[in-house]
């Protein structure tokens, strides 16, 4: 059973990994950059985990900033993503622009509750 | 037996005080004459601020002082005073002024020119034909005398004096007070600036004033004279009844200005004035009594009334002072005596005698009767030279009087009758066999005894239960073998924990002696067993070995405390002297600051942020990125660097903000921007769109 | 799909002229609210009402003239003396800056208003954008003719005029606005799916969050649609892109109000969301796999993914409980509590119970405020579930947990407002499109069909349910419809290729019907519009501060409240201390500028207490306490002459509660006499010697001759007696307000003084003997 399993596991992953490797560029450059933002917001975390959060509005402005551009950085990808039915009609031009903004706004705060 | 916990200051207070007020009550110490302490005290309250003084009246009142004390190092004034004077001397300056600057002037004697006299006279006499109030008139008529003594050629006489001697009693009152204007309300301080005035009206009559007239002033004055205040140490003053209309005069400045009009007015009259000479004694007992004021006009004031009764045509009053009313028995001290004059000046010859003395717990015995001083000439005091040996220790009060040796000097001269004076003789109190002892209670069997020498320092170390007695005795005995009871006999009890007990130790004759029955001081000692210290206090104002010394301690072991009733301990007294003292320091309590990381640590951690960016870009190299999208033809080309370079200005403008911008200019900013942005935006996404719109549809 | 429907030009000429007819009617609904509001201008005139509104109309002041950063850090020592009170950092600033920015604006227009006259109208402009927001939400949801519908219902329910006509200038009058607009753009971002949309809807929220407390019902509310749509297999990724960025943009901007500030991360109000944020993830994640995966695969790939997403989340649900464990009060502070458990704040948190609006409602007051909705609402909730989309599946949720709410506190009736015009604008929009057809189809003429044709391209989401709605509406008793709705539902569901067909044919009714139906409809409409119109001018209108009574003898107005607030700031020295009970403090602080002990932002539960002892302790006691807090002049209202109901004898028992809470030694039972509060002279000797009774009707017998209370309607208890601490100062015209001084400390220690010097006798005497001696 446990074999089993665990050989399951293993063409699961195969399977998945072709049909990751199946995914255009510009998409994997995406998933890069959102786990550029996610390892990024995880070091802070364990650095809060060390040492205490005591600039509390700091800590909650770097952790929330990468977890903000990757949220945004999925949504574009969601966007843009061909397979994606719901968004035909959405140019990809329009959802970058869209994205661009949304993190202007995001850092603006950023920046403004950085203190 | 009273008991009085933890009130021995209070009660040192209250008995210090009570002594006080029977010293006072019926003899008071006599204010000696003018000293040196008076010219160093002008030297500091007239004071020249850069070498001038603030008004004309000021500098006025300091040179006259100076005068007056003759002070030798008085300050300079005349190069920075002149000039002011001069600048006043014009018959349009207000007349208070001219007046000041005219007395300045007196002094000073600046250089002025006769001309000047002359308008200014011209003037005056022309204010004084038509003033009402009485301000005015006194001090126009107050410059023209003083015009008059400047400039003999001036001609200052009066023309119309009755008129104007009649205007000025116009405005008197009934009672001997002046009014300044025609209302109603009359003053003292008034009246002595009319009789001022009238003074010099004489002075500048060019016909004798009518007699009469000049007698009614004189019952004016007579009748302000009854209503003078008196202290009931024989010191007369005058003081402002009403508050209120003009400014309110104080006693001081009161009484000096009918000083002042009285003997100015006394003066220029020829027959005598018949004022009762202990008030005007009274009067320069008042202004001495004053010591040193702290003001300059009171010490204006002071001064020149005293100098005026220094020498008046009314009668002079002579000060008897005692350099020390405290004579020690045990160095045979002298009794001194000395007369002068107001300022100090030496008094005509004249006898001294004791008329009698008496000690103030036996007032109608007297130890000593008419005695005359002897005259010592080179210290000037009149010295009796041994005491009697009636006279112990103890308060007393010795009655003086002054025996002129011309007979005719008494019209002169004010000496006011019999003087009394309070005398403190002192001597050193015999403390004798001084015994403590613990005695059983049921009967009074004596179970420790000890002999201590008061005088030495020897200690005793007893102990006790609550059911014994602890009696402690000691006899007082004064230097002429009498009894003496001091004001303060004390036994005080303090436990370790600061609580005390003080008992008053009550005499039988010689023999003083306290009896503590501990059983029924048991509730008054909170049933605090363990370790008393016993001081005794024996002090009184004549006893010159008054002691305080702690006689030992006493192990007490009283029951526990019924814990029905246990009375809890009451808090104890703070000592009244800590109360004046420096307050305990505030402290502060601060936020305490959070704890910061070790700034390596951060500074590793920072550079582990970096790593998933090296990622990023490795990843991003592994990917094979490229720019081939990257519009190859002019215009997008610009448009799309114009966007990432917005984006990047925009991104530099949150780290300003984040440094040191504030949000508005910021907003602003970045609105700004954005615009900008919207517009390459819009040109380089819509180029790229249509672009692969074409590879779409090709 | 109008193109499809009907291809020739004229369809869409008709569009556009029903757009620009929608924007004609959408204006006039805009200044039919605006107008509505006014009734209290005309009828009294251009001030201020009640008491919070003092406070904001003192903070726009202060606004106005020291600027923006002043008023953020600004300290008021006017009020809580001797506490003082941060404004900038305990007030909600929404409001303020929106009326300050209007009074900017307008003066750089050069319209040279006053501060007050901008207050007084801030509140009936934004329910005009609150109509249209409705319009907008709607709109979404259910179309054009329902939005329409919704935004004029809106604009004149009772429930929201109460808190918005012109001068009543509180927080809830723009947090409405801004509620619906956030849940318009939250709707919008879910059927476009654009980011865009997510940042203007994550701004909305912020200007919500500015606005009002109230910001945690959307902040709760959404990700409750957000887990609803995902347990009922509705996740889109539409939906992630409406919800992940308004969680972070949204909780970063509120963390910036310095209100709320790490409350938004800390308090368990905010939880849910972060709950649901995660799990959206998981979903998200699942979802992906499943897409890019063969689906036997998937099979495979379900187990593992979902066991470690369960791990993750039940680690995510053990943190979060640890989290709220560990922060105060379990996270939930005491006004959300009572809003989960009804009975909370009455058992617990006395200050909260003691306010009104807290209390639970009564069923006539929902007639009162929203009087047919209520009728509506199900028969909307059911239009909603055919078909059921997210947007409609939102307003479900949103009227469902806004009427919960409302049961439990009179205020948040406000919040379910708005949801019960959406719906029931929904219905009645969705009746009247079924009956015009119908109607239109018996009519026998061709030129009709293009009508109906164009009927069906402007509301072609309307057309769908039709089929059951047809002979549902015309009569309103709701059990009898959701009988049928139960039956009928299925139908579309299973045909719904063919509805055209179906709906020509089912959508007939008899022609009698739908027309009587009809009139039915709009006799109800307009009862609505009547009863609202009668509710803003008669019963919402009335300022609280200048009161009116018709009486036989004509119109009688008490402005007693202005003329002492006039006399204590014209009388009294300006750092004067005024104690009164915490509802004046604004009024006091506002219109007669003196610093008060307690105002209505009851913070400081202790120092209310502390006001609370001194009016129920006895005179000297209370003195004592008053003293002790360096007040000069206590204030007292008093409706007895008058027969002024609210006034401080009725609120006396709150005052000995929440003194009683603080300080043991007041006790209610002391103050009722077994167990019923009079004040005649039945009542207890407690009650008749406080201080409050005192102050109340100190020489009140003189008035009538037997000291009759109109209020209580006894003769009172005590009727002759004198004050021995306090001095009365100022009584108004009515005998509302009474102002008292207090008498300065040494007409009461004399007797001391008296003692004293007989105790030290013996030193006073040698004193008095000195007294003739020379002083110097």
């Amino acid at each position: 059973m446990a074999r089993s399993t665990s050989k399951d596991a293993q063409d699961l992953f195969r399977a998945l990994w072709s049909a990751y490797s199946a995914t255009p560029t510009n998409l994997k450059i995406i998933d890069l950059y959102v786990m550029y933002a996610v390892f990024t917001a995880l070091i802070q975390v364990v650095y809060m985990a060390m040492v205490g959060s005591f600039p509390f509005n700091s800590f909650l402005s770097g952790v929330l900033s990468c977890v903000g551009t990757a949220v945004l950085a999925v949504c574009l990808r969601i966007q843009v993503n061909k397979e994606n039915k719901e968004f035909k009609d959405l140019a990809p031009e329009r959802a970058f622009a869209d994205f661009v903004l949304c993190n202007l706004v995001l850092h603006l705060v950023i920046m403004n509750f950085l203190g | 037996m009273l008991l009085l916990p933890r009130m021995s200051s209070n009660l040192a207070r209250l008995l210090l005080l009570l002594l006080f007020a029977f010293s006072i009550c019926d003899a008071v110490a006599l204010p000696g004459p003018i000293s040196d302490r008076h010219r160093s005290a002008a030297l500091e309250l007239f004071a020249p601020q850069h070498g001038s003084f603030a008004s004309l009246e000021e500098s006025y009142e300091a040179l006259r002082i100076f005068e007056i004390l003759a002070v030798r190092e008085k300050p300079d004034v005349r190069a920075t005073t002149c000039p002011k004077v001069l600048e006043n001397l014009v018959s349009s300056t207000p007349l208070k002024d001219l007046f000041y600057a005219l007395k300045v002037n007196g002094i000073l004697k600046c250089k002025v020119n006769g001309d000047i006299f002359k308008d200014i006279a011209s003037r005056l006499k022309a204010t004084v034909k038509d003033a009402k109030t009485l301000v005015d008139l006194y001090y126009s008529i107050g410059s023209l005398l003083l015009i008059k003594d400047q400039a003999s050629d001036v001609d200052v006489l009066l023309a119309d004096a009755d008129g104007t001697f009649h205007s000025i009693k116009a405005l008197s009152q009934s009672d001997g007070k002046w009014r300044y204007t025609d209302k109603p309300e009359s003053s003292t301080y008034a009246a002595g600036l009319a009789l001022e005035a009238l003074a010099g009206v004489i002075t500048l009559a060019s016909s004798e004033i009518d007699q009469s007239r000049v007698n009614l002033v004189k019952n004016d004055i007579l009748k302000l004279f009854d209503s003078i205040e008196k202290y009931d140490d024989g010191t007369f003053y005058f003081d402002e009844k009403l508050v209120g209309g003009h400014e309110h005069q104080g006693s001081i400045s009161t009484t000096s200005s009918v000083v002042r009009g009285v003997f100015a007015f006394a003066a220029v009259t020829s027959g005598k004035i018949n004022l009762p000479g202990d008030k005007i004694l009274g009067l320069a007992k008042f202004f001495l009594g004053i010591g040193i004021p702290g003001d300059a006009k009171d010490l204006f004031n002071q001064i020149e009334s005293l100098a005026l009764l220094e020498s008046n045509r009314i009668s002079i009053p002579l000060i008897l002072s005692l350099p020390a009313s405290v004579y020690s028995l045990s160095n045979k001290d002298k009794l001194k005596v000395r007369v002068n004059t107001v300022l100090g000046s030496a008094a005509p010859p004249l006898t001294v005698k004791l008329v009698r003395a008496f000690s103030t717990v036996a007032k109608d015995s007297a130890v000593i009767q008419n005695k005359d001083l002897k005259y010592d000439q080179n210290s000037g005091h009149h010295v009796l030279d041994v005491l009697p040996d009636e006279v112990d220790v103890g308060i007393y009060v010795f009655v003086f009087e002054m025996v002129l040796h011309d007979a005719d000097g008494e019209k002169v001269y004010a000496t006011g009758g019999q003087i009394h004076v309070p005398i403190y003789v002192t001597g050193i109190v015999k403390v004798s066999n001084a015994e403590i002892a613990v005695l059983d209670n049921d009967l009074g069997s004596i179970e420790t005894q000890k002999t201590l020498d008061l005088a030495g320092n020897d200690i005793v170390s007893l102990s006790a239960n609550h059911l014994q007695k602890f009696r402690f005795s000691f006899q007082l005995t004064t230097p002429r073998g009498h009894a003496f009871k001091p004001h303060q006999a004390f036994l005080k009890l303090k436990h370790e924990t600061k609580y005390e007990h003080i008992f008053v130790v009550g005499n039988a004759g010689k023999k003083f002696e306290i009896v503590l029955d501990f059983l029924g001081l048991v509730e008054k000692f909170y049933y605090l067993s363990g370790r008393y210290d016993i001081e005794l206090t024996v002090g009184d104002a004549v006893m010159e070995n008054s002691f305080l010394r702690p006689l030992g301690h006493l192990e007490l072991d009283l029951p526990e405390a019924p814990t029905s009733k246990a009375p809890r301990l009451p808090p104890l007294a703070v000592d009244p002297y800590t109360r004046y003292g420096p307050k305990a320091e505030i402290t502060h309590l601060f936020r305490t600051p959070e704890k910061r990381p070790p700034t390596q640590l951060s500074l590793i951690f920072l550079s582990l942020t970096l790593l998933p960016l090296i990622g990023f870009l490795v990843g991003l190299l592994r990917l094979g990125v490229n720019l081939r999208n990257f519009p190859s033809s002019a215009a997008p080309a610009t448009y799309a660097i114009l966007f990432h370079l917005g984006i990047a200005a925009v991104l530099v403008l949150y780290v300003l903000f984040w440094l040191k911008l504030d949000l508005f200019t910021t907003l602003k900013t970045t609105a700004l921007l954005g615009v900008f942005l919207l517009f390459v935006g819009h040109r380089i996404l819509s180029h790229l769109a249509t672009t692969s719109a074409k590879l779409k549809s090709a | 799909m109008a193109a499809s429907d009907a291809p020739n030009g004229d369809v869409l000429i008709r569009n556009a002229f029903g757009s620009v007819l929608a924007f004609l009617i959408l204006l006039l609904i805009g200044v039919l609210a605006f107008s509505i509001r006014l009734f209290s201008v005309i009828k009294y005139e251009s001030v201020i009402h009640e008491f919070d509104p003092y406070f904001n109309y003192r903070v726009t002041q202060f606004l106005t003239k020291n600027g923006i950063y002043d008023f953020w850090n600004w300290f008021d020592d006017r009020t809580w003396y001797p506490l003082g009170r941060v404004i900038g950092g305990t007030v909600y600033p929404g409001l303020t800056l929106t009326a300050g920015t209007l009074y900017w604006f307008l003066h750089s227009l050069n319209i040279p208003l006053s501060v007050e006259t901008v207050c007084v109208f801030t509140a009936p402009i934004f329910s005009a954008f609150a109509s249209w927001a409705t319009y907008l939400l709607t709109k979404e949801i259910k179309g054009v003719g329902a939005g329409l519908t919704a935004a004029a219902l809106l604009a004149m329910v009772p429930s929201y005029i109460s808190r918005s006509v012109a001068g009543s200038y509180d927080n809830e009058a723009v947090a409405i606005f801004a509620l619906i607009f956030t849940f318009y753009l939250y709707i919008k971002t879910l059927n476009t799916g654009s980011l865009f949309y997510a940042t203007l809807n994550s701004l909305s929220y912020f200007y919500m969050v500015c606005s009002w407390g109230g910001y945690t019902f959307i902040i709760n509310l959404i990700p409750m649609h957000v887990l609803l749509c995902i347990v009922t297999g509705r996740y889109s990724s539409r939906l992630y892109i409406a919800y992940a960025p308004l969680v972070i943009l949204g909780t970063l901007l509120a963390a910036l109000v310095p209100v709320v500030g790490f409350n938004a991360v800390m308090t368990s109000e905010h939880f849910a969301s972060f709950l649901v944020f995660i799990i959206i993830h998981v979903v998200a994640l699942v979802y992906y796999i499943k897409g890019i995966l063969s689906p036997k695969m998937f099979k495979v790939a379900l187990a593992l993914v979902v066991s470690i997403g369960l791990a993750v989340c039940c680690a995510m649900v053990a943190v979060i409980i640890a989290l709220v464990a560990s922060s105060p009060t379990k996270g939930w502070s005491g006004r959300s509590l009572s809003l989960l458990d009804p009975t909370y704040a009455s058992k617990y948190i006395p200050i909260i119970a003691s306010v009104s609006e807290h209390q639970p409602p009564t069923w006539p007051s929902y007639f009162m405020d929203i009087n047919v909705l209520a009728f509506l609402i199900p028969a909307g909730i059911i239009a909603c579930f055919s078909p059921l989309s997210d947007a409609s599946l939102f307003a479900v949720l949103y009227i469902v947990l806004s009427v919960y709410f409302s049961g439990v506190m009179v205020r948040l009736m406000l919040v379910l407002a708005p949801a019960a015009c959406i719906l029931s604008g929904i219905a009645l929009s969705q009746a009247f499109d079924v009956f015009t057809r119908s109607i239109k189809f018996q009519l026998p003429s061709l030129s009709d069909h293009s009508h109906i044709d164009a009927r069906d391209a402007s509301s072609e989401k309307v057309v769908l349910d039709d089929t059951i709605k047809t002979d549902k509406n015309e009569d309103t008793p709701k059990e009898r419809m959701t009988k049928r709705s139960k039956k009928k539902e299925k139908e579309p569901v299973e045909k719904p290729p063919t509805k055209f067909q179906i709906k020509k044919r089912l959508s007939v009714l008899p022609f009698e019907a739908s027309i009587i139906a009809v009139i039915l409809l709009v006799l109800l409409v307009a009862f609505y519009v009547v009863h609202c119109v009668w509710a803003a001018a008669e019963a919402y209108s009335a300022p609280s501060i200048v009161l009116t009574s018709h009486s036989n003898d004509g119109l009688h107005v008490f402005d007693d409240f202005r003329e002492a607030y006039a006399w204590l700031s014209h009388n009294t020295d300006v750092d004067d201390k005024v104690a009164s009970w915490w509802d004046y403090g604004y009024q006091t602080t506002a219109m007669a500028n003196r610093t008060v002990i307690v105002d209505n932002n009851t913070w400081n539960n202790t120092h209310i207490a502390t006001v609370g002892t001194a009016m129920s302790s006895p005179e000297k006691a209370a003195w004592e306490i008053f003293h002790s807090l360096d007040v000069k002049y206590v204030l007292v209202v008093f409706g007895g002459l008058v027969g002024y109901p609210s006034d401080d004898i009725n609120k006396f028992l709150w005052m000995v509660r929440i003194g009683g809470g603080v300080f043991p030694h007041i006790k209610e039972p002391d103050y009722l006499r077994d167990g019923q509060y009079r004040i005649d002279s039945m009542a207890t000797p407690t009650m008749l010697n406080c201080l409050m009774y005192k102050l109340s009707y100190y020489r009140f017998v003189e008035t009538d001759g037997k000291a009759f209370d109109r209020v209580r309607r006894t003769e009172i208890g005590k009727k002759y007696f004198k004050l021995t601490h306090f001095e009365e100062v100022f009584t108004t015209h009515h005998w509302m307000v009474r102002i008292y001084k207090l008498k300065p400390p040494k007409n009461r220690i004399r007797g001391k003084n008296k003692k004293s010097k007989s105790k030290t006798s013996s030193t006073t005497t040698s004193k008095r003997k000195g007294t003739r001696r020379n002083p110097f």
